[in-house]
């Protein structure tokens, strides 16, 4: 049974192609990294895989059920997104913000139950987040924003976790913290994650699979190892890279711009 | 909140005994007062509410019954009806049809839209509202002088009743409608948020904008045909209210109706005692007496 499988997305936006024929199939457990030049698409993919984009050609299937015939709300137990940006939310508290979460498991809005109490207290104490609860959200910076907001999509509880950028406002020992919590999440829930980043270095040592795109197309989709051995990454970014390894993880640099 | 709620509801029972002198003759306490006084807390209340809905729905501190065109289309249904020299009656239900007839306008050009999008539906409210006041002005041009005396004092907004029978009207639209509403307060306080942030927690919004918006209408609707288009208590209420409570539309539905409430009575209080002994319409003392107060908390808040 195939867990998550997208066949010939395409999107087309005032005749610009903005996904063209996408074809990924996604196992579960894994976290898989989407890199890319801007504009290629990124973010769109990851937003159509959470069912936030009409006028979609092509298909997507998620358990082996069209993903427009999942409802809404049951698809939103299954899959969270986290943006790359932060919506307005001045006038809401962090618990608000926890509630929202819970959302697709309630009938009418309602108290947290027994049960999400403690699995929110467990996911604030793990995210660090103790200090937040008193504050307004205006008054928090980008980054313990983005924190607050990754640690909800946890608490949704969902099996697929899309984040867009959303660790690139996190100082190094939160990201290296969250990468942590990433592979330990995914390992006990045998959930997937699929990560949009810019830095090269990240998707090399935390992906078990990379997605290259560029210009709406899926240009690559494989391992870290077979990604190394060939020059996908400098026709894409039109920039030179250069590869070092040490004790089995490569570093990738780049050094100027294609001749 | 529970002090709100408390000062607010008293405003409201002590408001039938001023001025004193009245109570005296039991008569005039109990047919004219009471009723008014529970008519515009009623009132007050849902227009306070239906402006918290469609500032929510629509994202825009700006969206209220007014800019929406519901009261201006209410308004031309009312004038028609003044016009053509129909009775009381007929001015009410006018008012209603030509109400619930924009908002089927306005579902309609989403529909051939495709999208009930929050703009497009704010600027279809906006094109409504224009028209309806265009096609009033035409019509008092071939008004005759009474009728048109008759139509301005309606457009002002009226609070002189007799007796219960526009509570009766009122008041079960309102209770209904708030009751369904309080049911939608996570949505609301989702969709308040951004369409992103909702869809990806399991927001069906377009269904949920659509009865969201025909709720707003519904609340709308009875009060501007019972006493006229009183604008301010739909914009400025819950944009006061969300200044000084937290964002959670649970407890805003509720803040929001009980300030909204004992904002209008006291307005028809001041109109009743201060201004003209009753004369002053209510909806010019609304504007008048909300309009600086909604500017020094705009101007305070700003300084914070």
């Amino acid at each position: 049974m195939s867990f998550l499988e997208i066949k010939d997305l395409s999107l087309k936006i005032k005749e610009k192609k903005i996904l063209d024929r996408i074809k990924l199939d996604i196992n579960q457990g894994e976290l898989i990294c989407l890199v890319g030049p801007n504009g290629a698409g990124k973010s769109t993919l990851l937003k159509s895989i959470c069912g936030i984009i009409d006028n979609l050609q092509g298909e997507i299937n998620f358990k082996n059920k069209s993903l427009s015939e999942w409802d809404k709300k049951i698809r939103a137990r299954e899959m969270a997104l986290v943006s790359a940006f932060t919506p307005a939310l001045n006038g809401f508290t962090m618990d608000d913000l926890f509630k929202f979460s819970r959302y697709p498991y309630m009938n009418i809005y309602r108290n947290l139950e027994k049960k999400e109490e403690e699995l929110k207290k467990n996911i604030i104490e793990k995210f660090n987040l103790l200090d937040f609860y008193d504050r307004d959200l205006a008054s928090l910076s980008s980054g313990e924003m983005q924190r607050i907001l990754l640690a909800c999509a946890f608490f949704q509880e969902p099996k697929i976790l899309l984040v867009d950028e959303a660790l690139s406002n996190l100082d190094p020992k939160y990201k290296i913290h969250f990468h942590r919590i990433f592979k330990e999440w995914i390992i006990e829930n045998t959930s997937t994650l699929i990560y949009i980043t810019h830095d090269l270095n990240e998707a090399f040592q935390i992906a078990d699979k990379i997605v290259v795109m560029s210009e709406g197309k899926s240009v690559f989709y494989g391992r870290k190892s077979e990604l190394i051995n060939n020059n996908i990454l400098e026709d894409v970014y039109k920039i030179k890279f250069d590869i070092f390894e040490k004790d089995g993880n490569h570093f990738i640099f780049s050094f100027g711009e294609l001749e | 909140m529970t002090l709100t709620i408390l000062v607010s509801t008293l405003i409201a029972f002590l408001c039938p005994y001023i001025p004193f002198d009245g109570i005296d003759n039991e008569m005039i306490f109990w047919s004219l007062r009471v009723p008014r006084v529970m008519t515009a807390f009623i009132a007050g209340g849902g227009l306070a509410i239906a402006g918290l809905i469609f500032q929510a729905l629509f994202r825009n501190d700006l969206a209220s019954p007014y800019i929406l065109g519901i009261s201006s289309a209410g308004s031309l249904g009312s004038n028609i009806a003044i016009f053509l020299g129909l009775s009381h009656f007929f001015m009410t239900s006018f008012n209603f049809i030509f109400a619930l007839l924009s908002v089927f306008i306005i579902s309609l050009v989403s529909k051939v839209k495709k999208v009930f999008h929050p703009s497009t539906i704010l600027l279809t409210g906006v094109a409504i509202g224009m028209i309806s006041s265009s096609a009033i002005m035409f019509i008092q041009v071939f008004s005759s002088e009474r009728d048109l005396m008759q139509m301005t004092r309606w457009l002002m907004g009226s609070l002189n009743i007799v007796g219960y029978d526009s509570l009766m009207i009122i008041s079960p639209f309102i209770i209904i409608s708030l009751m369904i509403v309080y049911f939608y307060s996570g949505e609301l306080n989702l969709l308040s948020v951004d369409d992103e942030f909702s869809l990806s927690r399991g927001v069906n919004i377009e269904k949920t904008r659509k009865i969201l918006f025909v709720i707003g209408s519904i609340i709308t609707a009875p009060i501007v045909a019972e006493i006229g288009p009183i604008g301010f208590v739909g914009l400025v209420i819950p944009h006061i209210v969300k200044k000084y409570f937290e964002r959670d539309h649970r407890k805003l539905l509720i803040i929001s109706f009980f300030v909204g409430g004992a904002f209008l009575c006291l307005c028809d209080l001041l109109s009743r005692v201060v201004l003209a002994n009753g004369i002053m319409p209510i909806g010019v003392v609304t504007s008048l007496i909300g309009a600086p107060i909604f500017l020094s908390i705009l101007i305070r808040g700003r300084a914070n």
